[in-house]
């Protein structure tokens, strides 16, 4: 895989308001492949959109330096820029028609006629606005400006489409469908996609990679599942997903495997990633639906006992918050099952951690 | 409960009604009493007639001389002539200035932003006469000759405020990113103005520019003391004649300038509903 | 072989300058240009048959305020009470402007969204009407041949013509009905967007129609009244057209005066410095509505806390 987009060392801060900078990005550096669908996750101020816009061309970096397939891109203008954008709100011109929205960039590159109308109409084809073309704007549904907005910034086939929260207008049910569309449309067209969000449900459902952002840096950029199963740092861990972040430290190593010790004293035995030396004091991560609710005395392995103080049912689990001495509160999503009275609050309860549900961390401020 | 009479409700309706009449009827009485053939008092019903608007075109009238008061129409078609000539150009002046400007504050972050902010309301707070003194008293000391030259350029320094506001708030309305857009697209700079931030603020632009003719068209006191003797605007003029004397034929041409006023707002509004 | 371009803050300070060169140019040449020379005039001597002498004087001022040079001019009170009557009428033109139509925006605010539209062009429509020819509709009702004396005097109503033409009335008349847009427009806009919950509200809390409106009808409409107040105050004070067609030789304002300096007297710098009198006016009731804008922010901004936005 050749890189499709480079980003060196990239900085970039802006006066804010009250006086003073904010740090919008903090010397970043990324690569991304061709044909590769990256998500850059975070809250919002994190620095994610300053990406976009750097790479677009409506803000120049502080320093640093953007390549789009080797070439510098320095201060060029957005218009000289092989990237096209879907913005937020789609911003699409109220004063065009559907086809003339999609034509727009034909147009000023001053593409002949025919040439415009046949990929208009594959691209409207493309998206499923076929026999739209005539519509104004604001005849459409949000769903179908969203369409409109893609093929727009698809026609003139850039060598990646930046999307700034494309779908965070559209409801829930209609969301989800984008998002099969989205990647659909990525795989069929092999055109690198950089996708912006706050929502971490919709970069695991879509992306090949994510980058987590925070702070003006990358926290950590990795394949879904990893990012999932094991976070670099609080922050990312409590960032996607549920979390229940003990503090404990490393007693004992051996190869893969290693043991730590909660501030109760339990030792849970989980897997080494990274060299977290003997000694170490780390988080412990260990996802809520991880763990397993003894069913039956006798089940063996390693458990953290306490005692249920809310239950929740929720359908097909229940919530617990469990407590136990020298523990932060442990929250647990167990399967629900037909003795419910077991998962009143107030019941005493072993909840079974599987070694690899045990994610190590290394504490904040020692050494990684 | 709904059908009770409530005395509030209906006073004050009657009061609405009776207000539109205050309003319309001086307009209303201009018109009817232009058709009047009473030459000696106005207001006296004596018949009708259109005598007035012959004498101001310039046809032969049944009116015996000694009532004709027939000022120049020749001055009275050069002052129309005058008017038009310097709203137009006023217009197209201050509809260029009032939009660059207005652009350059919504679009662009810079520190005399609230200065020029200031600049364009100045002269809308602006006493007119204030103005006026102050342009005669520059033009004046700066050799410039009074005439048609001055008028538009006192004209331009308040209309372009004019401009300015109504092309500002269309800006507010539109999207920021629609011109991010079509750069994204590929257009530059005056491509994206061109076909995307004119279009979208057209509506804007043509209402000032509207504005701006009326008002200038309208103008009487910064014209009054910038005009020089031979560039007599229409307003000016029918202001002459009537520190002269109240005369039958003003009814005519006032009932023409009513008449004009309306076609101009009732295309203006036509226009705004239309774009909706 | 990468191209160089200049950087996105060179390219719109570029942008930037392009748009606003010309008329920055044209409007310090053109307005603060003349405000100035005006403001130097006021401390000229005029010359014996028009035209000024590089000489400066203080007597412009003094003539009106009461110091003067006894050789050419005695200081005359007459200007100040000049001045303090074009106040007077002015702010009687502003109260009838906004008790003529603080009923009629309430009315309005009441219709149904179309005839509300259609009341608002009706009122507005007059503004498109010459300013002239509206005048000349009052003249002709005034007049002691006019309308309203031949109905008067037909109707039995009166033995004598009225006297109603070149009085403080007739001059209030004029201004109010010129003006009456300027009021009726900010006035409604404020009471239009008045809830009428709150009317209820305060009915129901017990206060009587009396009350209600002078604790919640009353100041949450103040925006609207103080707005088209000035913007009837300004035009009005200055005023010269008016009172010359309403107020003849009998009704002089401010504005009068200083035409008489301008077209007949020749004396500019005298005429430049009753026309800072007036500005002076104007200025400190900005200065004053600025004053009470900037403190209605503040509580505002005290009661609801900006939303953080960040990028």
């Amino acid at each position: 895989m050749t890189a499709v987009l480079k980003i060196e060392s990239a900085s970039k801060s802006f006066d804010a308001p009250e006086g003073g900078k904010i740090h919008a990005l903090k010397d970043v550096s990324l690569t991304i492949a061709h044909n590769e669908f990256l998500t850059l996750l975070g809250p919002s101020g994190c620095g994610k959109t300053t990406m976009l816009r750097a790479v677009s061309g409506f803000e120049d970096l502080d320093a640093g330096e953007i390549y789009i397939e080797g070439e510098a891109m320095g201060s060029r203008p957005a218009h000289k820029r092989p990237v096209n954008t879907v913005f937020q709100r789609y911003a699409l011109f109220p004063h065009l028609s559907v086809a003339r929205n999609v034509s727009y960039s034909l147009e000023v590159a001053g593409v002949d006629k025919a040439e415009i109308r046949k990929r208009v109409g594959d691209m409207l084809d493309m998206v499923g606005l076929t026999a739209f073309g005539e519509r104004r704007i604001g005849q459409l549904s949000g769903g179908q400006q969203q369409r409109v907005a893609l093929a727009r910034s698809l026609v003139a086939r850039p060598k990646v489409l930046l999307l700034d929260e494309p779908l965070s207008a559209l409801d829930k049910n209609l969301r989800h469908k984008m998002q099969e569309e989205l990647k659909g449309l990525q795989h069929e067209l092999g055109i690198t996609f950089i996708f912006v969000t706050h929502d971490q449900e919709e970069a695991l459902v879509m992306s090949d990679r994510i980058a987590v952002l925070e702070g003006g840096k990358i926290q950590q950029l990795d394949a879904p599942e990893a990012l999932y199963r094991y976070p670099k740092n609080e922050f990312v861990a409590r960032f996607i997903g549920e979390s229940n972040l003990l503090p404990g430290k490393v007693v004992a190593t051996s190869g893969e495997a290693c043991d730590v010790q909660l501030s109760d004293d339990t030792v849970l035995q989980g897997c080494r990633r990274g060299d977290l030396a003997e000694g170490t004091n780390v988080k412990v991560l260990i996802r809520p639906e991880s763990v397993v609710a003894a069913l039956s005395e006798g089940t063996s392995g390693q458990a953290i006992s306490g005692t249920i103080s809310e239950s929740y049912f929720i359908g097909t689990d229940y919530q617990l918050v469990v407590r136990r001495d020298g523990l932060p509160p442990f929250r647990a999503t167990v399967r629900a099952h037909t003795d419910a009275s077991r998962f009143a609050a107030g019941e005493p309860i072993d909840l079974f951690v599987p070694h690899d549900g045990v994610h190590l961390i290394a504490a904040e401020g020692a050494a990684a | 409960m709904k059908t009770r009479f409530r005395p509030g409700s209906f006073f004050l309706s009657a009061y609405g009604w009776l207000f539109l009449t205050f309003i319309y009827v001086p307009i209303l009485l201009i018109v009817v009493f232009s058709f009047n053939a009473n030459p000696v008092n106005m207001m006296i019903w004596d018949g009708f007639t259109l005598d007035w608007y012959r004498t101001i075109f310039g046809f032969p009238t049944t009116l015996n001389e000694q009532t004709l008061y027939v000022e120049s129409t020749a001055q009275l078609y050069s002052a129309v002539l005058n008017s038009l000539t310097v709203a137009f150009l006023t217009t197209l002046v201050s509809t260029i200035f009032g939009t660059a400007v207005a652009l350059a504050v919504a679009r662009f972050r810079f520190r005399l932003k609230s200065f020029y902010r200031a600049l364009m309301f100045m002269p809308m707070i602006m006493p007119d006469i204030i103005l006026g003194i102050a342009l005669l008293i520059f033009f004046v000391s700066f050799g410039f000759s009074l005439g048609l030259q001055t008028i538009v350029i006192g004209h331009t320094t308040f209309l372009c405020s004019y401009v300015f506001v109504v092309v500002s708030a269309r800006l507010a309305d539109m999207d920021e990113s629609l011109e991010e857009a079509s750069a994204d697209l590929g257009a530059d700079g005056w491509t994206t103005f061109r076909r995307v931030t004119l279009p979208m603020i057209a509506p804007g632009v043509i209402g000032g520019a509207m504005l701006a003719f009326i008002i200038s068209m309208d103008d009487l006191v910064i014209t009054y003391f910038i005009s020089g003797v031979d560039s007599t605007t229409l307003p000016v003029h029918i202001y002459g004649m009537l520190r002269r004397g109240i005369k039958p034929e003003i009814n005519a041409i006032a009932t023409i300038m009513l008449l004009s006023s309306f076609v101009i707002a009732s295309i203006g509004l036509y226009l705004r509903a239309r774009k909706k | 072989m990468t191209a160089r371009f200049a950087s996105l803050k060179a390219r719109r300070a570029l942008t930037l300058y392009g748009l606003l060169l010309t008329p920055t140019v044209f409007l310090a040449f053109f307005f603060l240009g003349p405000l100035s020379i005006m403001m130097v005039y006021t401390f000229l001597t005029p010359g014996l048959y028009g035209g000024v002498e590089w000489v400066f004087s203080h007597l412009n001022y003094g003539r009106i305020l009461g110091w003067a040079d006894t050789r050419y001019d005695q200081f005359d009170p007459v200007y100040i009470s000049i001045f303090l009557r074009s106040v007077r009428l002015a702010a009687t033109t502003v109260l009838t402007c906004l008790v003529i139509c603080y009923p009629f925006a309430f009315w309005v605010a009441r219709q149904p969204e179309r005839w509300k539209n259609f009341f608002i062009f009706l009122i507005t429509l007059p503004f498109f009407i010459s300013l002239i020819v509206r005048l000349f509709a009052w003249v002709l009702i005034l007049r002691p041949t006019g309308f309203l004396n031949q109905a008067l005097l037909g109707m039995g109503v009166v033995a004598q013509p009225l006297d109603i033409i070149f009085t403080d009335m007739a001059v209030v008349i004029g201004m109010t009905y010129v003006f009456i847009p300027f009021m009726f427009l900010p006035l409604y806009s404020s009471i239009e967007k008045l809830d009428g919950s709150l009317i209820e509200a305060s009915q129901d809390l017990g206060a009587s129609p009396l009350q209600t409106f002078l604790r919640v009808v009353l100041p949450m409409t103040l925006p609207g009244i103080v707005g088209g107040s000035i913007i009837v105050f300004i035009p009005s004070l200055g005023n010269f057209i008016v009172p010359s067609l309403l107020g003849g030789a009998r009704v002089v304002m401010i504005g009068n005066l200083i035409e008489q300096q301008f077209l007949s007297a020749r004396n500019w710098p005298f005429g430049a410095a009753l026309g800072m009198m007036v500005m002076a006016a104007v200025l400190l009731l900005l200065m004053i509505y600025v004053r009470i804008l900037s403190r209605e922010d503040k509580q505002a901004e005290t009661q609801q806390p900006k939303e953080e936005e960040t990028r």
